[in-house]
């Protein structure tokens, strides 16, 4: 209950709440953006037909499918998110990919959570996701699938480390950027994961795709009336 | 959606394209190593390169595995060790001038054994040389030789060697070993693997 307060407050500071305090927006999302010339405005609507009643009757509940991410504050963080987590995950499996497997299963190994047949295709595999996902998200390709990636990553790491820390394992470095890149002492890293998971969650909720692969995708393959 | 999903590979294809570009390494010959850092013969079919930093606690905890494999595979390994002192260390180079000194004097390995098994003993001292020389007189070196060696151009010259090798190599921790071409990261990585590489590599 309280993690959903918490969460309501966040979003409450991302989002433009209406005079209800209710955080919908005038009227329901769209997914591109450009609703008001296109005739996705019209998909859009068939859901709220097949809404209940006292839903139709007492208007829109407040929940996530209904924020207002036209706003303008929304849609230039949502931009400077994509930007900060997509170079931030295509740096950190970059230099991960510069620097040998064996170097990132070694760091992986002090974390003392998987087993090593586990952990040496983790160490190939990883920096892989990691870079991909990074340069989708600065490019702003398949935003909602690779922002679930980001928090999905972020979650994977952020729980690495709390347990780590909560079995009293003495790790000296994470190993987030590889052995040649920065190293960062793990309550550095716990707050870039933590950055990067609310990063990732602004991004997936992210509708407008301002400036971005997606939106120009959107346009190209909307039918011109 | 076909032309979303080309897109898509468009861009996974130029990551990796470039990636790989980038990671091409080239392998670092051992022909300026000097003998007295080589253990076993020059004809053995196996040549098993350690990059190692004498005050790293890693590398000494390294050192029972490595003596067992040498052990195992007695006559059929060649071990070469390459200084690798890292920058974190402060007294991590001088040891390495050291051990480069008493090698000069022919007593490379027993002071290499030195430094590990003693390294909590001179790592944290205001003044490791104090150490460093009265290891050398407990060996029986020349002592003056082993400090003009040790302030020598040929040490440094020695070390910086193996340092571009580091680079060559994309070696970013100690202890790094190489089984002829096959990478091993750390002391736990070298007991899971080190027999299995060194019997892979005796089968080929």
């Amino acid at each position: 209950m309280r993690i959903r307060e918490l969460f309501q407050v966040f979003i409450r500071l991302i989002v433009r709440p209406d005079k209800s305090g209710c955080l919908s927006g005038d009227k329901p999302e769209t997914i591109s953006g450009h609703e008001e010339d296109s005739p996705r405005e019209n998909e859009t609507d068939a859901p709220q037909r097949n809404q209940p009643e006292s839903v139709l009757e007492n208007g829109p509940a407040c929940s996530v499918s209904t924020l207002n991410t036209k706003s303008p504050f929304f849609k230039y963080s949502a931009v400077l998110c994509r930007v900060l987590a997509g170079g931030i995950l295509a740096a950190s499996g970059f230099l991960k990919l510069m620097s040998p497997p064996e170097e990132l299963a070694y760091a992986l190994e002090a974390y003392d959570l998987f087993p090593y047949f586990i952990v040496a295709p983790l160490s190939q595999f990883l920096p892989w996701v990691e870079i991909l996902t990074g340069v989708y998200l600065l490019v702003g390709y398949g935003l909602s699938v690779f922002a679930f990636s980001t928090i999905l990553m972020s979650l994977g790491f952020l729980s690495s480390l709390v347990l780590v820390k909560w079995r009293g394992i003495d790790l000296t470095e994470c190993g987030c950027f590889g052995q040649a890149g920065p190293h960062l002492e793990p309550w550095q890293a716990m707050v870039l994961d933590g950055c990067l998971l609310v990063m990732g969650v602004i991004i997936l909720f992210d509708r407008v795709h301002w400036l971005s692969l997606d939106h120009w995708l959107n346009h190209q393959e909307t039918p011109r009336v | 959606m076909i032309k979303r999903l080309i897109v898509g590979i468009i861009i996974a294809g130029a990551v990796i394209s470039i990636v790989s570009i980038c990671r091409q390494t080239r392998w670092f010959d051992l022909s300026h190593v000097p003998r007295f850092r080589q253990k076993g013969s020059l004809s053995s079919p196996v040549v098993l390169a350690e990059f190692s930093d004498f005050q790293c606690k890693s590398c000494a905890q390294a050192q029972g595995t490595l003596k067992d494999l040498l052990q195992q595979y007695k006559g059929k390994i060649r071990l070469v060790f390459r200084h690798y002192p890292l920058k974190t260390h402060k007294w991590a180079d001088l040891a390495a001038k050291a051990a480069e000194s008493a090698g000069v004097q022919g007593h490379f390995w027993e002071y290499h054994d030195l430094l590990f098994s003693l390294q909590s003993q001179w790592s944290h001292a205001d003044d490791p040389m104090l150490f460093f020389v009265k290891y050398a007189e407990d060996m029986h070196l020349d002592v003056a030789l082993f400090k003009d060696t040790m302030a020598s151009e040929q040490v440094q010259k020695w070390i910086d060697q193996d340092r571009r090798d580091v680079k060559i190599q994309n070696v970013n921790m100690t202890p790094t070993f190489f089984v002829n071409q096959r990478r091993i990261s750390g002391k736990n990585q070298l007991a899971a693997h080190g027999v299995r590489f060194v019997a892979l590599e005796l089968k080929e």
